[in-house]
């Protein structure tokens, strides 16, 4: 038995050569893969029946016997179930063209595209109807999705994360990105039906990359780079401020100009010497510095035919702009699969995630923007000053940056796992049952020292959290699949399943630690517990489903999907528990019909419509029973605690209902050069959960019941182009992805029945949110002194528009001025490939939403002639301007000031510019590789926002609404340089 | 194969037919309504029908902004977000949170005592001698609510049982049927109270007696009220003062030391507070409000001693030049500080002088005349005369000054607040004496207070005759006794003198003030939240 070299060459059905092919010896691991032009060379021992086998992602293998010959050239097919063409579709997979519901899929190399900090991100943009935007700049922050817009106030908007099959709670950001394989996104109601209760919000399915057989690949990729920030913030500087100060004394009498001691009365000596000396002192340009990101990923992917793995290894790292804030996340998966005998298959999946976090609810930038600049943050010594100025409140915010002074640490561990065994009882008939245990455990400790704001040389104070949730899975299928006669196509499905999360947490604080170095790791060094800063707490949930769908399909043509998927849920009380949620879809290939078949014009066309309801429980546990809080007394120093009802009974409480109506339409023309879907929808929302506020007299604020309506309707339009096709290879070529889709929402009802809920700002016919206030129509003006007078109003402050003319402003007067949903928002991506080089050019944009940005109706901007403010153009007498109002040291913010925090919220946003160069063959081979790439990315180059550019807005994405203004840290770029190689 | 199907099927029936109890809520970290119909429960809503007065007592600036700004005796310092009820300008509308706050808590405060009048005669194993003393307790509290809304709103909702479903509709009662109903529960509270509580701290029969005898004396004044009110305020007045063991102390000073003064024979009735942080919540943060800004000044840095300044109150030139005559009477000096002793020793300049200052040397002097340049060439600090003194500057009222905090950051205070001080009963007996027209019966009463106020030697000097007793003499009196103790705005409404007065005496003030402002506007909240109407006072 002698080695005999063979060799071929491996090309698709174009003739085009296939590079990268697994060719491996069948039974064996002799193997190689071939080169860019599809070639390949390997030594075999012939004993004569040695098979070859040829694969590679994306093409039907293909086996060939070795026979005597030497030279086998191959031709690959492509295969049905590329990533492209399958669909998962949840408890089973489909291909595109047998689907019903409304589903959009981003492919591996979409995703891969543009390096992300966490999985989310990867949606940014992508995908029509999913709605993504960050909620907020500090390293690690999270993302918010949406599909599809809200239907519920109470019940919760996120969508449904299903990683690998198990429903997740709590989001996919531990997920290192680059695990990933495929996100498909289910949007109607036939799609999420058999996820029933949890489907109401679309449900979001994530596939991780599982091994495969053939030649083990060891990738290894890594990107580095900087941040630096996108712009600053425009404060005033020293001598602004001055006269900021001045004009705000001058509005109340208590700054004269012609006394040539004004100034001495009004500056302290630190804001004389600045004035005299025309210093200025830049907080915000002494805090904020470059900041560093780093990414490393290194996994192994392999197996036999019975067995095959993927494990993977990931380290990321970001430090932020802002000294003290980061994140860090340490992640390894293990993806297993192992068939035994003919008819079993087990297998496992499991993600360890470990991350810190620095600095999450701490933010020192808000401190540096209301700075006074007057003060001197360093001494002669060059010892930082800790109050720079007589101002009590306001400390150093650069005394935050020093180490040890703020500690704000999160550390996250996750074990998310799934098990599986599969049988096939007999031909078609498979039962796999799946359990996914997923545990999470979150610790927090903060610190807060005598030399920090919070503080203010009080002693120091620690607190320490701590919360564990167990979450797990379990779930039986039963699939049949059956071909009946030549044409009819039965698929059937039936689930049993129980979902459980238990939620447990400790909290403890205290104040007085001796020595500042205790941080906050030993809490019993001080006899002073914090009130409220005690406490533990327990949580647990349970939902039980029986679902059943039947996949019916004729002759290719017409396909039809019925499901029926009954939910329990802990939460309501006896008899409201149970809902029942069918739907129903029909989907007509007419590219399959005869008629077609001489219309050249189109390669695909399908038209799909479907309908059917879906369940929301999402609000937390015990809202049915009525429930006592806690009431903190005491009788001459005796401890008497107490307790206080602090909500009603609700036993009434049940499901609250999403129906929906979905047609969609599916194209490919030209030879599939443009393909693309069209989707139209609308979705009426019933049984709203609702928490209906109630009036105090009754001495409770609030009550969550089921009560009103909403309608969600909207248009979602995805296209594919392939402008520019490589006339050869290494051509120049030019593809272009587009998604842009519009969402209306509308409340049809309420707790009144169609009336008008002004305490809660709910309006019929209007979206969830609006934002109902007092419409800023100018600033009061010297000629119109009396008039302002009969308002009650004073020249200089702001005017309102009297809407309904009754020369009084009163609470009739607010009126909707704007709403959070955007008219439209959409994404593209333009990718260009010319020889090596590769060019991607991710956009995102949205338009015709507003924003209300607490930023400009805080510290930073309340003209109280106290702390720094926003460059704004203030009204004085010799300046008599519309836009703001005449600073006043009387009032601590303006009247009327939160008519100045509304904003339009659209931006283009250039999310990403990607440069890549994938080196020859002949170059990689040289250090082993068989694959080599380095790319250069740019993050957040450029924006189009008015928010940022006229109004000194931070970011409009970073939905300000929702967030604390500590929140707000600034919008950075980012310059990336990376590598991918594989061996 | 079809024996597998059948172990299969078996296997999901015996999981499917077991799991449903899973479906049962499992409540653990809460607590139930049902608790309160068992007797710990019951116990438990009681204690938690006391923990609401703190929130007007004391705990944050809701109700301390709502009784001492816009007055004759206080003006707003330099900070602060509730000047508008010391301007009465725009700003003071139904959307201040402080309005709504104070609205909220008190309403949240009577559907707890509610709770516990409704259920408690169902309670199993409910001491029957006990049940009416708690009931009274409740009643007692409910009644104090309600007095504060219908001195703060005038006509407010009524409501006596505790609200166990969803309920959209709310009426505003004519102040007439409020007074009803807090005088049934008072009156209920004094039969069934005991003179003295098992726990110091729990209301009591003389502390019932002690807020009829307030309510009859404010009733009197309004549409609801007639002159047999006078009659009842001053005889429930005069039984608390003779009738018990109350008396005043000695030295008027000695009411506002921290610990000793909080419970004495002065003392009918207070707001508990503690230095246990677990039971203290927010605490009496009144030391917050009430301190000039001293920690900029050279030679001075914040302790806990002097406080931390929130620079809220100022006294106003009435209280500080008029009031009070300062060689007789002792209670100006006793509750206003007027020097601070440097704490932060070092070099400084001073009016263009360089001092070296020690610790304990005088740092800060608010003098209460001018001094002309050579008399201030000697001295080594910082001096205000009246006219240096603005929103930042000012003498400091010392009454709440707490010094046991823990560190100088803590807002929570642990001083009780003596809500009903026996002085009080002494001048609404004269009030009401007065009122009703037997003046020279009130005078006995006004001369006792004054009296006691008397700096040594000077009782004779501090008495006053039948003639000069009027009702200004009477909230001058009061002023001068209760400076700051968040009672003034609800005084000057209840005698009519509201506007009169801040118009004399509180220039800031002055400008805006219309006589609508004797009722504060109700919550835009409650009245968005209202299915029907639910006015707005006028005015606003």
């Amino acid at each position: 038995m002698s080695q005999q070299p063979i060799k071929g060459k491996v090309t698709d059905s174009t003739g085009a050569p296939l590079a990268n092919v697994s060719v491996l010896v069948k039974g064996t691991r002799n193997g190689t893969n071939t080169g860019e032009d599809g070639s390949y060379a390997l030594n075999i021992q012939r004993k004569g029946n040695e098979v070859l086998v040829f694969s590679i992602v994306g093409y039907t293998p293909t086996e060939i016997p070795a026979g005597t010959g030497n030279e086998f050239n191959v031709t690959l097919n492509p295969d049905d179930k590329v990533m492209e063409n399958v669909v998962v579709v949840g408890y089973g997979s489909q291909r595109r063209k047998d689907i019903t519901g409304a589903i959009s899929s981003i492919s591996e190399k979409s995703l891969r595209e543009v390096p992300v900090t966490n999985a989310p991100q990867m949606l940014q943009g992508r995908a029509a109807g999913v709605y993504v935007v960050n909620q907020g700049n500090k390293p690690g922050a999270g993302v918010q999705v949406r599909v599809r817009g809200r239907r519920s106030f109470n019940a919760g908007n996120d969508p449904l994360y299903v990683i690998d099959g198990i429903p997740i709670t709590g989001g996919f950001n531990d997920i290192n990105p680059n695990d990933i394989e495929s996100i498909d996104v289910l949007k109607d109601a036939s799609a999420t039906a058999i996820y029933g209760s949890r489907g109401a919000n679309g449900v979001i399915i994530i596939t991780t990359k599982r091994g495969k057989s053939g030649i083990t690949t060891v990738n290894y990729s890594n990107y580095l780079g900087v941040s630096t920030p996108y712009k600053y913030a425009d404060v005033f500087d020293g001598p602004e401020y001055a006269e900021y100060k001045r004009e705000s004394r001058r509005a109340v009498g208590q700054y004269i100009d012609n006394d040539p001691t004004a100034d001495e009365k009004l500056f302290e000596a630190v804001e004389l010497e600045s004035i005299k000396l025309g210093r200025s002192t830049d907080y915000q340009r002494m805090m904020i510095e470059n900041g560093f990101i780093q990414n490393h990923d290194l996994s192994i992917l392999g197996g036999t035919e019975k067995t095959r793995y993927n494990i993977s290894f990931n380290y990321f790292n970001e430090k932020g702009i802002i000294p003290g804030q980061d994140f860090t996340r340490y992640t390894t998966r293990v993806n297993v699969d192992q068939g035994i005998g003919e008819r079993f298959k087990v297998g496992l999946s499991t993600l360890g995630s470990y991350s810190v976090r620095n600095g999450e609810d701490v933010n020192p930038f808000g401190g540096a923007l209301a700075e006074n600049p007057l003060g001197k943050a360093y001494d002669e010594a060059g010892k930082l000053i800790f109050l720079p100025t007589g101002d009590g409140l306001r400390s150093n915010p650069l005394s935050e940056l020093v180490p040890g002074a703020v500690i704000n640490r999160g550390k996250r561990f996750r074990l998310l796992s799934s098990f599986y065994g599969e049988a096939e009882i007999i031909d078609g008939l498979k039962f796999r049952m799946n359990f996914g245990p997923d545990l999470v455990q979150n610790r927090k400790g903060n610190f807060r020292g005598t030399f920090s704001n919070e503080r203010r040389l009080g002693a120091p104070s620690a607190n320490n959290s701590e919360d564990f949730v167990l979450l797990y899975t379990w779930e039986n299928i039963l699939t049949y699949k059956k071909t009946l006669g030549e044409k009819h196509n039965l698929d059937l499905t039936g689930l049993y399943s129980v979902q459980t999360r238990n939620f447990e947490s400790s909290n403890a604080g205290v104040t007085g630690l001796p020595v500042e170095s205790l941080e906050y790791y030993n809490l019993g060094q001080t006899g002073n517990p914090l009130a409220n800063t005690l406490g533990s707490n327990y949580s647990k949930w349970t939902i039980l489903s029986y679902m059943g769908r039947i996949n019916y399909g004729f002759d290719g043509r017409f396909l039809v999907t019925f499901t029926v998927r009954a939910d329990g849920s802990s939460k309501f009380a006896a008899g409201n528990k149970w809902g029942l949620f069918p739907s129903g879809a029909v989907a007509w290939n007419v590219i399959e019909e005869n008629f077609m078949k001489n219309v050249g014009i189109f390669s695909n066309l399908k038209i799909r419509a479907s309908y059917g309801s879906t369940g929301n429980e999402g609000i937390d546990p015990y809202q049915t029973p009525g429930l006592l809080s806690r009431t903190s007394y005491d009788f001459d120093g005796a401890a008497a605690f107490g307790y206080r009802p602090s909500s009603i009974p609700n036993l009434n409480l049940r499901w609250e209902t999403t129906t929906s109506a979905n047609i969609g339409l599916d194209f490919g023309i030209l030879n599939d050069r443009i393909n693309g879907s069209i989707e139209v929808y609308r979705a009426e929302t019933t049984d709203l959960l609702l928490p209906q506020l109630l009036p105090i007299s009754t001495g409770f604020t609030s009550i969550l019941t089921n009560v009103g309506s909403t309608k969600n309707s909207g248009i979602e339009v995805t296209i594919s182009s392939q402008n520019i096709v490589p006339k050869k290879e290494e051509g120049f070529s030019w593809t272009t992805d587009l998604n842009f889709f519009s969402n209306r929402e509308e409340i049809t009802e309420l707790s009144l029945g169609k009336v008008d809920d002004v305490g809660n700002a709910r309006f019929i016919g209007q979206p969830q949110r609006v934002f109902f206030d007092f419409e800023k129509i100018g600033i009061w003006q010297s000629k119109d002194a009396a008039l302002a007078q009969s308002f009650n109003a004073k020249v200089g402050q702001i005017r309102v528009a009297d809407r309904n003319n009754n020369g009084v402003i009163d609470p009739n007067d607010r009126s909707i001025l704007g709403t959070d949903i955007p008219d439209f928002s959409g994404g593209m991506t333009n990718r260009f490939g010319y020889k090596n080089f590769d060019l991607s050019v991710v956009l995102f944009a949205r338009f015709g939403n507003m924003i209300q940005s607490p930023l400009h109706n805080g510290a930073i901007s309340n003209l109280f002639g106290r702390y720094n403010n926003f460059d704004v153009d203030y009204w004085t007498l010799s300046n008599p301007t519309n836009a703001y109002p005449q600073p006043n040291t009387n009032q601590e913010f303006p009247i009327y000031g939160s008519t100045l925090q509304y904003f339009d919220g659209s931006f283009i946003k250039l999310r990403s510019m990607s440069l890549g160069y994938t080196f020859r063959e002949s170059v990689a081979r040289k250090i082993r590789a068989k694959n080599l790439r380095i790319y250069v990315t740019s993050q957040d180059p450029l924006m189009w926002s008015p928010y940022v550019r006229d109004h000194n807005g931070i970011d409009p994405e970073v939905d300000p609404g929702g967030n604390p203004p500590a929140a707000n840290t600034p919008l950075s770029r980012k310059f990336l340089l990376g590598i991918n190689v594989s061996f | 194969m079809n024996k597998q199907i059948l172990y299969i099927s078996l296997f999901i029936a015996v999981f499917v037919s077991a799991c449903d109890k899973e479906l049962t809520e499992d409540v653990r970290s809460q607590i139930t309504d049902d608790y309160i119909n068992t007797v710990p429960g019951f116990e438990d809503a009681v204690r938690g029908s006391y923990s609401h007065i703190k929130s007007f007592y004391g705990g944050g600036e809701p109700g301390v902004s709502l009784s001492v700004f816009g007055t004759d005796e206080f003006t707003n310092g330099s900070d602060g977000s509730f000047k508008s009820l010391n301007l009465y300008d725009n700003g003071l509308n139904p959307r201040l949170s402080v309005i709504t706050t104070v609205w909220n808590s008190l309403y949240i405060g009577i559907n707890n005592c509610n709770a516990v009048v409704s259920r408690a005669d169902n309670i199993v194993g409910l001491n029957a001698a006990i049940k009416p003393i708690r009931v009274g307790e409740a009643r007692f509290l409910r009644a104090y609510y309600y007095f504060l809304l219908v001195q703060t709103y005038g006509p407010v909702h009524i409501s006596t049982e505790e609200t166990v479903e969803v309920m959209k509709t709310a009426t505003r009662s004519d102040i007439k049927d409020v007074y009803n109903v807090i005088i049934a529960d008072l009156d209920f509270a004094v039969a069934n109270l005991p003179v003295s509580a098992s726990n110091y701290g729990r209301a009591t029969k003389p502390a019932a007696e002690f807020l009829l005898s307030k309510v009859y004396l404010t009733r009197a004044t309004t549409t609801a009220g007639s002159n047999a009110d006078y009659t009842k305020a001053a005889d429930l007045a005069k039984k608390i003062i003779s009738g018990y063991n109350f008396a005043l102390l000695p030295n008027y000073e000695r009411i506002f030391d921290q610990g000793a003064g909080e419970k004495s024979s002065e003392v009918v009735w207070a707001v508990q507070n503690s230095a246990n942080l677990q039971t203290n919540g927010a605490g009496n943060t009144l030391h917050l409000y009430f301190i000039m800004e001293y920690d900029v000044l050279p030679g001075m840095q914040r302790d806990i001693v002097n406080g931390r300044p929130f620079k809220r109150f100022r006294a106003t030139p009435f209280v500080l030049n008029q009031l009070f005559d300062r060689a007789n009477d002792s209670r100006y000096n006793a509750v206003f500080k007027r020097v601070f002793l440097a704490n932060k020793p070092g070099n400084y300049t001073i009016r263009g002088k360089q001092v070296s200052l020690k610790t304990g040397d005088t740092a800060i002097f608010v003098p209460d005349r001018e001094y002309t340049t050579g008399e201030l060439a000697n001295m080594n600090y910082s001096v205000y005369p009246p006219s240096l003194q603005d929103e930042r500057r000012f003498p400091t009222l010392t009454k709440f000054l707490d010094r046991t905090r823990l560190d100088i950051s803590q807002e929570s205070g642990s001083r009780d607040f003596l809500v009903f001080r026996i002085a009080e009963a002494y001048l609404i007996a004269a009030e009401a004496l007065m009122m009703s027209g037997k003046t020279g019966e009130a005078l006995k009463f006004v001369n006792d207070v004054r009296s006691r106020a008397a700096r040594p030697g000077s009782v004779p000097a501090m008495q006053v005759t039948e003639g000069q007793l009027n009702i200004d003499f009477i909230l001058d009196e009061r002023s001068r006794e209760f400076l700051g103790e968040l009672m003034r705005w609800f005084d000057l409404v209840r005698t009519k003198k509201l506007v009169e007065r801040v118009k004399k005496y509180n220039a800031q003030a002055a400008v805006n003030i219309k006589d609508y402002h004797i009722l504060r506007p109700v919550p835009q909240d409650q009245i968005d939240r209202t299915q029907g109407s639910f006015p707005q006072n006028s005015g606003y």
